[in-house]
């Protein structure tokens, strides 16, 4: 679209339409920016959250950088960006699978068994979760036990693994053994079909027109080449999207581990990342200054992040 | 038409959610709007059974008695759980909405204490009215609850005032379900001796594996487990506190631990602290796996389902297990080893007393609140004799006030006076030893338990004992800083007003207490430059 040069005295003549966007301002400045900046001010000093506070400079920083918790918490969170990766794939096969489907009647309906499960709140889930890793009541224990699933897992772990977390007659402690918590984030949320994530990609397939299906068959392309050739590339704006997403809500969330684990981050403190160290230092130890500086350096990471992902993630249209 | 029906149905359902919602709304705050009406507010995060009723009881007596002299009053009850407490009671007091009276514990801190609740010191050393008629008539008010009002909650050391009324105190048992224990152990009467608690722990393993059934000697979880685990280790380290209480208080408070193990006065291998550890190991086998993981929920589902025979907590649970669970529930204290015990026992002086156990659910007064008067007087009437005796009947909690005798169901609660001075709490100094020290908790049950959670922690927690006295440092600095403040206010004030006695008397409490943080500072420097950690901010 062509830009369109409006002279500084135009735009001034109708100053009062601008006063309609105050409000708006105002609060973003308010509520958003506010804090943020307020976080960034506070980084520099040592703040126990109340009116007093002792400016250190760049001590929290300093400390940032050797503090060997936050390090492995980022090595946690990396783990789980790349497991989160992978479980895109269910949902985009899934959106797939249901755009296939020949009947319009079954795709509403299929859509509509997608959407229901999003009436749960999501802290119900997380907490039935919790249930299913249960090492003693927990259903994910139970079926292991009744499909004889764990004595592979006892033969995986006495010849692979050597983790000696699996042994017969003990219930395995999914949640309370370091080696497993890790295992057990990436595994939470199984089949890992994301309602709002097949909906959105639904949507970019449905704008595929067939006179497009219809020329590639008439090319001979297979269901997969379909698939690889004609909707991954157009539903592959959705799919960056999503990424960006995925990983700015990775690496800024912590509620997943704050529930399942509690603020410590479980046992041996396998489960810790960037987030639950930054609340873990603001509220368990009262240093929300350090805590601030936590938060500027995820800042940091996200922003550098998603310049590259803007640079070097590209669709061609 | 059918779509028109639908979405008519639709937003008839909106609309008919939004009316009800709007009138609970209106309803609620139209009492408050009364002019004719005085609502006092009151939050709480008991939620335990019968704690409510019991409040609510009191309300109703209150309200009474005020309608009896012409005035309307209504006292609104706001119980909010825990775990959202600290939270919620920040926003409001910072938002100015705070109910006038505030339970006080969680989310509190010297600071808020001091901007946003009122002292009661004068108050407390006057008698109490609603006392009249009764044994505790004339007495100072102070002097009628069982500890003098002596606990951190009640009575701020920083700032120098009384700042807390308490309702209660407590004390922490094991409960046990009576049926499965008779499945288990028959008629024998509940462990009397540490050895047959394990033994008992030992049945009951023996009965799941014959029976084919799940059931937890012993149910943990982040909850319950540091009750039993801080006796346990409390038991072993009775000698060794008397080692380091170098100010002969019988206890061994935050400085003397740290520092102690800084002098080296005790450590990691220190045989008392290793005997802690083996006992630990010995108990945290009998829990379930993965207990640590577990929440207090979990706990209870655990124990009301009948999937354990045990569980550690406080009598302020007593009441929500006897309205849950569909057993009856017996309860006795935690036997610890004795001190001819063979193994555990050169380490023990005797068992604990309970004679320092302190009192709890304490209330503070909102410093802004509309009728701060009625607010007081409210807290009067919860922290009197005859309020007390209610709430006590109602609740089944054990009383704070002297004289008061426990209902029935709160008799086995009672503390046991008799005894001698606990040992150091557990390993947990501060925030950071207590990170370090959760993070390794799961290698105790391992076979190996006790040497491999001594060997974990033992590479990081020198680090943290440091890192918490230059944290409880820095607490000690701000609270220099904010002395500073209010002396140079005081001396001000003086200037104005200098023969204001009650002023000068303040003055001169806050500049003892300043010297007294001073020198805790100056003392806490010195001796960690002298051991080679120079304090260091962060």
């Amino acid at each position: 679209m062509a830009r369109i040069r409006i002279s500084a005295r135009k735009a001034l003549h109708e100053w009062k339409l601008y006063l309609f966007v105050v409000p708006s301002l105002l609060m973003i400045a308010t509520f958003s920016y506010f804090p943020a900046l307020s976080a960034v001010y506070h980084s520099f000093f040592d703040w126990g959250g109340g009116e007093y506070k002792q400016f250190l400079g760049l001590g929290n920083y300093r400390r940032l950088f050797s503090d060997p918790v936050l390090w492995g918490a980022f090595g946690t969170i990396g783990i789980l960006i790349i497991a989160n990766i992978f479980k895109m794939i269910p949902s985009i096969a899934i959106a797939v699978l249901v755009h296939r489907l020949k009947s319009d009647r079954w795709q509403y309906w299929y859509r509509v068994l997608l959407v229901i499960p999003m009436i749960v709140p999501g802290l119900v889930t997380l907490f039935i979760w919790k249930f299913f890793f249960d090492p003693t009541s927990g259903l994910l224990n139970a079926f292991l036990d009744a499909t004889h699933l764990k004595s592979v897992l006892i033969e995986l772990d006495r010849e692979v693994l050597h983790w000696n977390v699996f042994a017969e007659g003990i219930p395995i402690p999914w949640l309370g053994d370091p080696k497993l918590i890790v295992p057990s984030l990436i595994l939470w949320g199984f089949p890992w079909i994301g309602a709002v994530g097949v909906l959105i990609y639904l949507a970019g397939l449905q704008s595929i027109g067939t006179e497009v299906y219809e020329a590639a068959e008439i090319d001979g392309a297979s269901s997969l080449d379909k698939f690889w050739y004609v909707e991954l590339p157009l539903i592959l704006t959705q799919v960056r999207i999503n990424l960006v997403l995925l990983v700015i809500g990775t690496l800024q969330g912590f509620g997943l581990q704050f529930l399942l684990l509690g603020n410590s981050g479980g046992a041996g403190q396998a489960g810790m990342v960037p987030g639950l160290w930054m609340f873990n230092k603001a509220f368990i130890a009262g240093e929300f200054g350090y805590a601030c500086a936590i938060g500027m350096l995820l800042f940091v990471f996200i922003l550098v992040l998603t310049y590259f992902n803007n640079k070097y993630v590209r669709v061609d249209k | 038409m059918r779509e028109r029906i639908f979405n008519g149905i639709g937003i008839g359902l909106l609309v008919l959610c939004f009316a009800i919602a709007l009138f609970r709304v209106v309803s609620r705050t139209r009492r408050e709007a009364d002019p004719n009406v005085t609502t006092i507010r009151f939050a709480h995060w008991q939620l335990e059974s019968g704690v409510r009723d019991a409040i609510e009881a009191l309300a109703d007596d209150y309200e009474a008695q005020w309608k009896a002299r012409g005035r309307n009053v209504r006292i609104e009850q706001m119980p909010i759980p825990e775990r959202v407490y600290p939270n919620w009671m920040v926003t409001q007091l910072v938002g100015g909405t705070a109910p006038e009276v505030i339970q006080i514990g969680i989310g509190i801190n010297d600071e808020r204490t001091a901007r946003f609740f009122s002292p009661l010191t004068r108050e407390v050393g006057e008698p109490n009215p609603y006392n009249d008629g009764t044994p505790l008539e004339g007495l100072p008010w102070r002097e009628t609850f069982v500890d003098g009002l002596s606990s951190p909650l009640s009575y701020n050391q920083q700032l120098l005032d009384y700042f807390g009324i308490p309702m209660s105190m407590h004390t922490i048992r094991v409960f046990y379900n009576k049926e499965l224990y008779q499945e288990i152990a028959g008629d024998a009467p509940p462990p009397q001796t540490f050895d047959e608690l394990l033994d008992l722990c030992r049945q009951v393993r023996e009965f799941g594996e014959t029976h084919q059934r799940v059931v937890i000697p012993i149910v943990g979880s982040q909850y319950n487990a540091p009750y039993l685990m801080g006796d346990l280790f409390k038991s072993q380290t009775q000698r060794l506190m008397l080692a380091i209480d170098q100010n002969h208080l019988l206890r061994a408070d935050d400085n003397a631990r740290e520092l102690g193990y800084l002098r080296g006065k005790w450590n990691l291998d220190t045989p008392a602290v290793r005997s802690a550890f083996e006992l630990m190991h010995e108990i945290a086998g009998f829990m379930q796996p993965g207990y640590l993981n577990a929440s207090r929920e979990d706990a209870t589902f655990y124990f009301v389902q009948r999937r354990a025979l045990m569980v550690t907590t406080g009598s302020w649970d007593a009441a929500s297990f006897h309205s849950q669970a569909p057993f009856e529930i017996g309860i006795f204290k935690l036997p610890l080893p004795s001190r001819d015990h063979p193994r555990f026992g050169p380490n023990i002086l005797g068992p604990f007393s309970e004679a320092s156990v302190g009192t709890g659910m304490t209330f503070g007064l909102n410093r802004f609140a509309r009728d701060s008067d009625l607010a007081l007087d409210f807290l009067r009437y919860l922290g009197s004799f005859q309020a007390s005796q209610k709430f006590t009947d109602r609740s089944g909690w054990l009383p704070a006030v002297v004289g008061v005798e426990p209902a029935a169901k709160a008799q086995p609660f009672k503390p046991l006076t008799d005894g001698y001075p606990e040992g150091f709490s557990y390993t947990k100094l501060n925030s950071e030893t207590a990170r370090v020290s959760d993070k390794h908790m799961y290698l105790l049950p391992r076979p190996d338990g006790a040497e491999a959670f001594a060997a974990a922690i033992k590479q990081e927690y020198p680090r943290a004992v440091v890192q918490d006295i230059w944290a409880a440092d820095r607490g000690r600095l701000r609270q220099i800083l904010r002395n500073d403040t209010t002396l140079t206010g005081f001396d001000a004030l003086m200037r104005l007003r200098p023969t204001d006695t009650i002023l000068e008397r303040k003055r001169n409490e806050l500049r003892e207490a300043q010297f007294g943080v001073e020198l805790g500072f100056e003392r806490s420097r010195w001796t960690l430059g002298e051991l080679g950690h120079p304090y260091q901010r962060p």
